[in-house]
């Protein structure tokens, strides 16, 4: 198993002086796939990505990647990783081909490269714009073109998505698809957006506060998928009182909440509340979707 | 090596449009070309003013109008503002992440961008050393008048080289103190408000016996030090001064950046 982790980290911990981030999180990425980071703004989605680019200075050697600890390996690491932090890092003076040459220089990378990844990112017909004159969306694929440019085996995107349109977010969506399905990379994709990576990941993990919510297969997170049978009535205590022999009942404003559990359920609560004399004004079931697990979770963390 | 030579090259091709590289071109242009104007065009005024002098004297006036006014003000402005501009680039487009997420060591990062500094501070010197003299013999050719062509040339060329090299030596100081100020403010005002209040303080201090120790007056004082017709001796102490300075202040900038996180 551990020979097909991408991403290896071990009860991280990181704090800007007195303020703790991140909180003893611990991750595994395994090869090939899209494994979506996902967090309310403000949880240490940012910090965890910069400390896996050792863009900040972690003492401990609790992350490895491809195998190797990152402190002792940071510049073999680096070679095999292509990232994109927040917002687009573009030169906007330069065009948009201009901008993956200025990096195609360092990385010894020919033109015909070049050419090849503006075709991947959808940008051929702007190569020669000034990036300064990009729109957002255009601007989050040059840097994901930027990412792209050695061919790394992983692929590091924070929040690629903040801020498009929903033309903008297909887009990116359908680039990540594809860089997985035909390239094989290994994605490691951030987002406070659950419905976002419901879509694309493989697996996913949530970070809240610092702290590690969940973290599986896609599948784990939608098998936790639950719903509530909701009931109004012309007198919620009593009719709560006489439920909770047999069930556990929240009382909301104006309803009560049971957990669902199948239709025969329904059938007895209603005959249950009728033979009491409870006019049953509406009863229905709320299933939960994954946006109100993702809550769910967050919170209860 | 290899690394260092690739980063260099791909710092020089993302800041070809800007205003620090045509800076270091413009300005020796403009100033050697408008000198020369002068020369030309007010040629009868200027031999008329100075009296029939020895050659010499009107070779050392011409370079004085193009390396005084250099020198003392614009050279050290120039400085405050290249160094803000190769590092803005990086702050404006928030490169940085990215620069130091590169499979390369940091140094080499930090090393080719001090370099590039380096390298355009030659240039723009290499220029106004070039042109103060390309355009004073040409000016002997078209008037004849200043005798340009009897006075001792090679002397006089050796001399001027001189104080250049002199002049870039006693520039890295104010270099890398910049050039460490504008890595690590983002904030357009901080490092060119240091800068630009450091060079008035150091000016106004020009005449304190230990003033040679301040790096914002050492380009002015290689100027004044060496007097018309001396022998211009490159290691100085102000030369010293300045390359004490320049070490310490891109080590410590070397050293900031590894310890610090990267925004």
């Amino acid at each position: 198993m551990a020979e097909n982790l991408i991403i290896s980290v071990n009860n991280l911990s990181f704090s800007f002086g007195q303020q703790k981030v991140l909180d003893n999180i611990s991750l595994s990425v395994p090869k090939g796939s899209i494994y979506g980071f996902l967090g309310p703004n403000g949880s240490g989605k940012t910090t965890t990505i910069k400390l896996l680019l050792s863009l900040y200075k972690n003492s401990e050697s609790n992350i490895s990647l491809f195998g190797m600890p990152l402190n002792e390996n940071r510049e073999a690491i680096l070679k095999k990783v292509g990232s994109l932090i927040e917002a687009p890092a573009l030169y906007h003076h330069l065009t948009g081909f201009a901008n993956l040459k200025a990096r195609a220089i360092i990385f010894g990378v020919s033109e015909e490269r070049i050419r090849e990844i503006l075709a991947i990112v959808g940008l051929t017909d702007a190569a020669n714009k000034k990036a300064g004159k990009y729109s957002l969306g255009m601007k989050q694929r040059l840097g994901i073109g930027l990412a792209l440019l050695s061919d790394p085996e992983l692929l590091i995107l924070d929040e690629p998505t903040n801020g498009l349109d929903p033309n903008g977010i297909i887009e990116i969506r359908k680039l990540i698809q594809k860089l997985a399905a035909e390239f094989g990379k290994t994605i490691f994709i951030s987002s406070h957006l659950l419905a976002e990576i419901e879509r694309i990941a493989t697996h996913v993990a949530i970070l809240y506060h610092g702290k590690l919510s969940f973290e599986g297969e896609i599948g784990d997170l939608q098998g936790l998928k639950s719903a509530d049978i909701l009931i109004e009535t012309n007198q919620n205590d009593t009719a709560k009182s006489i439920l909770e022999r047999n069930y556990s009942v929240l009382e909301e404003e104006n309803f009560l909440r049971i957990t669902y559990q199948n239709q025969d359920q329904i059938a007895s609560i209603v005959s249950l509340l009728v033979n009491n004399q409870i006019s049953v004004y509406s009863i229905y079931k709320e299933k939960k979707d994954l946006e109100s697990l993702f809550l769910d979770i967050t919170q209860t963390a | 090596m290899k690394n260092f030579i690739l980063s260099l090259q791909s710092e020089f091709f993302k800041s070809k449009n800007t205003l620090a590289f045509w800076g270091a071109i413009v300005l020796p242009v403009f100033l050697c070309f408008l000198v020369f104007g002068i020369y030309l065009f007010k040629a009868d005024d200027i031999i008329k003013a100075m009296k029939n002098p020895a050659p010499q004297a009107y070779w050392f006036e011409y370079f004085f109008s193009i390396i005084g006014v250099m020198g003392s003000l614009l050279l050290p402005m120039y400085l405050i503002f290249m160094t803000y501009s190769v590092n803005n680039i990086e702050h404006k487009a928030e490169t940085w992440k990215s620069l130091f997420s590169l499979p390369i060591p940091k140094f080499t990062v930090y090393a080719s961008k001090a370099l590039y500094c380096l390298l355009l501070v030659f240039l723009t010197l290499f220029l106004f050393l070039s042109l103060t003299i390309g355009l004073g013999l040409l000016l002997g050719k078209l008037v004849p008048n200043y005798h340009l062509y009897d006075a001792d040339l090679k002397e006089l060329f050796s001399m001027l080289s001189k104080t250049y090299i002199k002049l870039f030596f006693a520039s890295l100081g104010i270099v890398a103190i910049q050039f460490l100020f504008s890595l690590i403010w983002a904030d357009f005002m901080k490092p060119m408000g240091f800068g630009f209040v450091s060079l008035v303080a150091c000016l106004i201090l020009l005449r304190w016996e230990y003033s040679y120790v301040l790096p914002y007056a050492l380009p002015i004082k290689v100027l004044t030090s060496g007097g018309t017709g001396k022998e211009v001796e490159i290691f100085s102490r102000e030369t010293f001064v300045s390359l004490g300075y320049a070490v310490s202040f891109f080590v410590l900038g070397y050293f900031v950046i590894t310890k610090r996180s990267v925004k």
